[in-house]
């Protein structure tokens, strides 16, 4: 065996802490290292060269390099190793930067522990031995959860490129939080009317297959072959016969509340969400639907007028559960984001407030095709609105509700409001009580500036401490820090400026999608400047704000993002598969299947040796080599291949010497 | 009539069922039944039930126990004797899917109580032990040199003590009448005492002990769960693990880790603290980890069948921990 020990200046990030050349003289008399230097960068086209000079020249067998984190370099490294020849998986690297000199101030103590971390790597790596990946074939279809604007606009852009796509969307039509907004800023164009030809598209495209009220059941398997099972919520209406004519809804004695227009407004227990809804068909809500609460109260009061007026027979009320299997080779999260709720904040009356309502409430309000037509009356007389107050940061930027973040669209959604409210109500007056004006992007400054000057908007930077009802109207008590004074605007509506929250039920999918997510409930991408739409889990993607606030703009560059990696990924006919996975010594295997139990990947079969016992065996292809295996495996008969019981008791013998 | 008169008929009835039926029957002295292999119906009149029949016939049904040494055919069918402690453990090996319901037939025995030999021994000497007599509480143990009566609750073993599970949780047949449970008030008492002494008291009590472990793994042989056999890890060379040196370091490492490959497994049936010839108090470390198991997911091994042992799952947010 013949050890090549490589460590890495890395500028002044390990040397100026670490003593790179004490260490490399150390170990150059550790027993079988031949080679032992210190290289200013070891990742620079100089550095790598010369690795490969040395595994060259001296003939080396190992290969230690003491440097930074594997995450970073691991593979550049592997690249150099295979380019010799050698087996790039005879190679193990020490982190001695973020784990050592990083962290350290002491030098000497610093040098210390990292000729400790060093040496466990040497014991290590004298264990290692030539690993060979795998190829797998790479199932050609992508599956994209969400049909926001994030998850069309991936969906057009990876159905253009001419793979098969399945768009999967909780909801009984695709268009997201977007088909809800009336304008958008900072050009104030018409929200849906943007939106709706995407929708068309997405809906119309031959490469697209849209499954609407529908969730993911389970994942199983990998990047390049995943199996997902799509739970399709009965909606008691065949969707293939419903023509959306909508005399259904027109007919349906059962009042609802509109959830498309957030509760303002009357709805109906069979509903087509909106006349633009992609999509168009009617769905019932059970708990609402006359039929379905007296079939659960044990009457016979069949109402079906529904069933009854359907030109087509669409209304099915024995229409069940239903499980779509797909096999796709990656995933698209674009799942979204909800609204705070505002009901915990007291002073804004907690909820209790007609009149005090969500900003998503006030754009279905502003919508030619919301409840009012697009007039703005107030929620609890009707009555136009004299005076109109926005209060920002509800559920942002404060650490009382657990919101510390900025969510950032909801100033510029103010601006735009309030632009509107004057253009519906040009006798109007406006009052925006902000804490910071947060206008970052193309054109958003110049945008607040119109709110200001053009709408009339009066700005006032200060926090709301109460709000409380008086004479029909509601009083808006609180501070202009700026003039230093209390103040106090009678108003008739006041808008809440919500913020923006992980979407219901998308953690619930992160665990079944095996990827992480903040503390917030924001799902995690892979690195927050490198991997903007990646996961740590191979083949799943983000686009939009499920991975934390965004902007229209955002999310679709996001959507497209999400396409292009995706495209990269699918357009290889084969994947290699990582050669670190786990290993099952069949002969030691006692077939108690506990492996088996714990597996999140379902990587392990059971088979039968040729004496007939029954024991377990790793598929490789599948194993993400998580270990979880090794770990359960009573007898010690699982290793993971890069990482074995010996090589771990190794380094640990080599630090307790 | 007789509970064991029941059990004799019963295995008369089931015997052209199985291979054989795993009964008790009389040892060397009347204090050490030992295992008995009923396969032909003459051998029934052997069979014997007493205070002193204890061992957990559930350790001879897990395969990778008893195939390897070719005691047992593999397809084969058997009959066995089983406690109420018995049951939970045969519960633990079914939840593990390690054996299987229909290869085996349940004689289900309620249990009123079983002597433990180590706390008769301290009232009196037991080697030459002639009549051993239960009349109400008490006991009259007669030997070649003395006779006493002795109160049945100072020589029962703990677990009959605090029994909650007398009678079999899953059975076959149930041999006569069930038996009233005992209050688990109490149980926990010497865990309980034990955790108010010092760390370093703790590991300075334990290396006393585990210094007297002679590794022979009688207490692994015994136990229903310890079915790794000759793959356990303590004798494995590849990975090396542990050494087989008789440091006290070396059987510390295998008695903990035998423990922890028990949490939210062992059943408290006590055959480990049984068969140790040195008397190392094992199940004081199990009881440990059942009561933290209890603890943590209130959760006792081998009650329901239907339940998934808590460290073979996980939720995401534990209710008991972080």
């Amino acid at each position: 065996m013949r050890i090549g020990f490589f460590i890495c200046h890395c500028g002044s990030n390990i040397a100026g802490t670490v003593d790179v050349v004490q260490v490399a003289e150390y170990v150059s008399k550790l027993p079988n290292v031949v080679h032992s230097v210190h290289l200013m960068y070891t990742c620079s086209q100089p550095g790598q060269k010369e690795i490969v000079d040395a595994i060259k020249e001296k003939r080396l067998t190992r290969i230690v390099i003491a440097a930074c984190s594997p995450k970073m370099h691991e593979v550049t490294f592997r690249r150099a190793i295979e380019r010799t020849g050698l087996n790039p998986y005879l190679f193990e690297m020490a982190n001695i930067r973020e784990h050592c000199s990083w962290i350290h101030d002491d030098r000497e103590l610093a040098t210390q522990k990292a000729i400790e971390l060093v040496e466990m790597t040497i014991a290590k790596v004298a264990r290692h031995e030539s690993l060979f990946s795998n190829k797998v074939d790479v199932n050609k279809k992508v599956l994209i959860i969400g049909g926001g604007i994030a998850g069309i606009q991936a969906a057009l852009d990876m159905a253009d490129g001419g793979f098969e796509v399945v768009l999967v969307e909780r909801e009984p039509t695709i268009g997201g939080k977007m088909a809800q907004l009336d304008n958008t800023f900072p050009t104030i164009d018409c929200s849906s009317c943007i939106l709706t030809p995407k929708m068309v598209d997405a809906g119309q495209h031959e490469k697209i297959k849209l499954i609407t009220y529908a969730e993911i059941e389970s994942v199983s398997g990998y990047v390049g072959n995943f199996e997902v099972k799509v739970h399709k919520k009965p909606p008691y209406v065949n969707y293939e016969k419903c023509i959306g004519c909508g005399i259904c809804e027109r007919k349906c004695p059962a009042k609802a509340p509109n959830r498309f227009n957030l509760g303002i407004g009357e709805g109906k227990a069979i509903y087509i969400p909106f006349p633009q809804a992609v999509p168009k068909v009617a769905t019932i809500t059970k708990e609402h639907c006359i039929y379905f609460k007296s079939l659960a109260e044990g009457k016979l009061n069949r109402c079906k007028i529904c069933q009854k007026v359907c030109h087509v027979s669409a209304v099915d009320f024995e229409i069940k559960d239903e499980y779509i299997n797909e096999k796709v080779g990656a995933i698209i999260t674009a799942v979204g984001f909800d609204l705070f709720n505002h009901s915990v904040y007291q002073e804004y009356g907690g909820g209790r407030y007609p009149d005090v309502i969500s900003s998503l409430q006030y754009e279905r309000l502003l919508s030619a095709s919301g409840p009012t037509e697009g007039k703005i009356k107030r929620p609890s007389d009707g009555k136009e609105p004299e005076t109109v107050v926005f209060i920002s940061c509800v559920g942002s930027r404060d650490d009382s509700v657990g919101r510390p973040y900025c969510s950032g669209i909801c100033c510029m959604y103010m601006a735009k409001q309030a632009i509107l409210t004057k253009d519906h109500l040009p006798e109007s007056k406006t009052f925006i009580f902000y804490i910071d004006i947060r206008a970052g992007s193309k054109a958003y400054e110049e945008f607040v500036k119109r709110a200001q000057v053009e709408a009339g908007a009066q700005y006032i930077r200060g926090r709301v401490a109460k709000i409380y009802p008086e004479n029909g109207g509601l009083i808006v008590r609180g501070v202009d820090t700026l003039l230093g004074q209390q103040v106090e605007v009678m108003a008739d509506l006041v808008v809440l400026a919500n913020g923006v929250i992980s979407s219901r039920g998308s953690n619930e999918l992160a665990q079944k999608l095996r990827i992480p997510y903040d503390q917030y409930g924001f799902l995690s991408e892979g690195h927050p400047k490198l991997k903007p739409v990646e996961t740590n889990t191979a083949g799943i993607f983000l686009a939009g704000a499920c991975q934390g606030p965004k902007d229209i703009p955002s999310s679709v560059a996001q959507g497209s993002a999400t396409a292009g990696k995706v495209q990269g990924l699918l357009s290889k006919d084969q994947l290699e598969t990582s050669p670190l996975v786990a290993l099952v010594e069949c002969s030691r295997c006692i077939g108690c299947f506990k492996c088996l139990k714990v597996c999140p990947y379902n990587a392990i079969e059971r088979i039968t040796l040729k004496d007939g016992s029954l024991v377990a065996s790793v598929i490789p292809t599948v194993c993400q080599g998580c270990g979880l295996c090794v770990a359960t495996c009573p007898s010690a008969s699982i290793t993971l291949k890069g990482f074995t019981d010996d090589q771990l008791i190794a380094e640990v013998e080599a630090l307790c010497r | 009539m007789d509970r064991l008169d029941i059990l004799k008929e019963k295995v008369k009835e089931i015997l052209p069922e199985v291979d054989f039926v795993i009964g008790y029957s009389k040892g060397f002295d009347i204090l050490h039944p030992s295992p008995y292999f009923v396969s032909e119906e003459r051998q029934i009149r052997n069979l014997i039930w007493d205070e002193f029949c204890i061992n957990n016939f559930a350790n001879y049904l897990p395969p990778p126990k008893r195939v390897p040494n070719g005691l047992f055919k593999q397809d084969e069918k058997i009959g066995l004797v089983v406690k109420g402690c018995d049951s939970r453990s045969i519960i633990q090996l079914l939840q593990e899917e390690i054996i299987f319901r229909d290869t085996f037939i349940i004689l289900g025995m309620p249990c009123e109580m079983k002597i433990d030999l180590k706390k008769l021994r301290e009232k009196i000497d037991i080697d030459y032990i002639q009549s051993f007599n239960v009349s109400g509480d008490k006991a009259e143990v007669k030997t070649l040199l003395e006779k006493k009566t002795i109160n049945l609750d100072e020589i029962l073993y703990d677990k009959c003590l605090y029994c909650k599970y007398p009678n079999p949780l899953i059975y076959d047949y149930l041999i006569g009448d069930k038996v009233n449970p005992r209050s688990r008030e109490g149980f926990y008492k010497d865990v309980d005492e034990f955790e108010m002494i010092s760390n370093e008291e703790k590991i300075s009590c334990w290396e006393k002990e585990f210094d007297r472990c002679i590794r022979c793994y009688a207490c692994r042989e015994a136990c229903p769960n310890c079915y790794c056999q000759y793959q356990c890890i303590a004798q494995t060379r590849r990975p090396h693990w542990i050494s087989q040196s008789t440091e006290t370091i070396d059987k510390k490492f295998f008695q903990m880790f035998r423990a922890f490959h028990n949490a939210g497994r062992c059943t408290d049936c006590g055959e480990c603290d049984r068969v140790c010839p040195v008397g190392i108090p094992i199940s004081k470390i199990m009881k440990k980890l059942t009561k933290e198991v209890l603890r943590l997911f209130n959760y006792e091994a081998g009650v329901d069948e239907k339940l998934i042992p808590p460290l073979m799952t996980y939720k995401r947010e534990e209710d008991n921990i972080g």
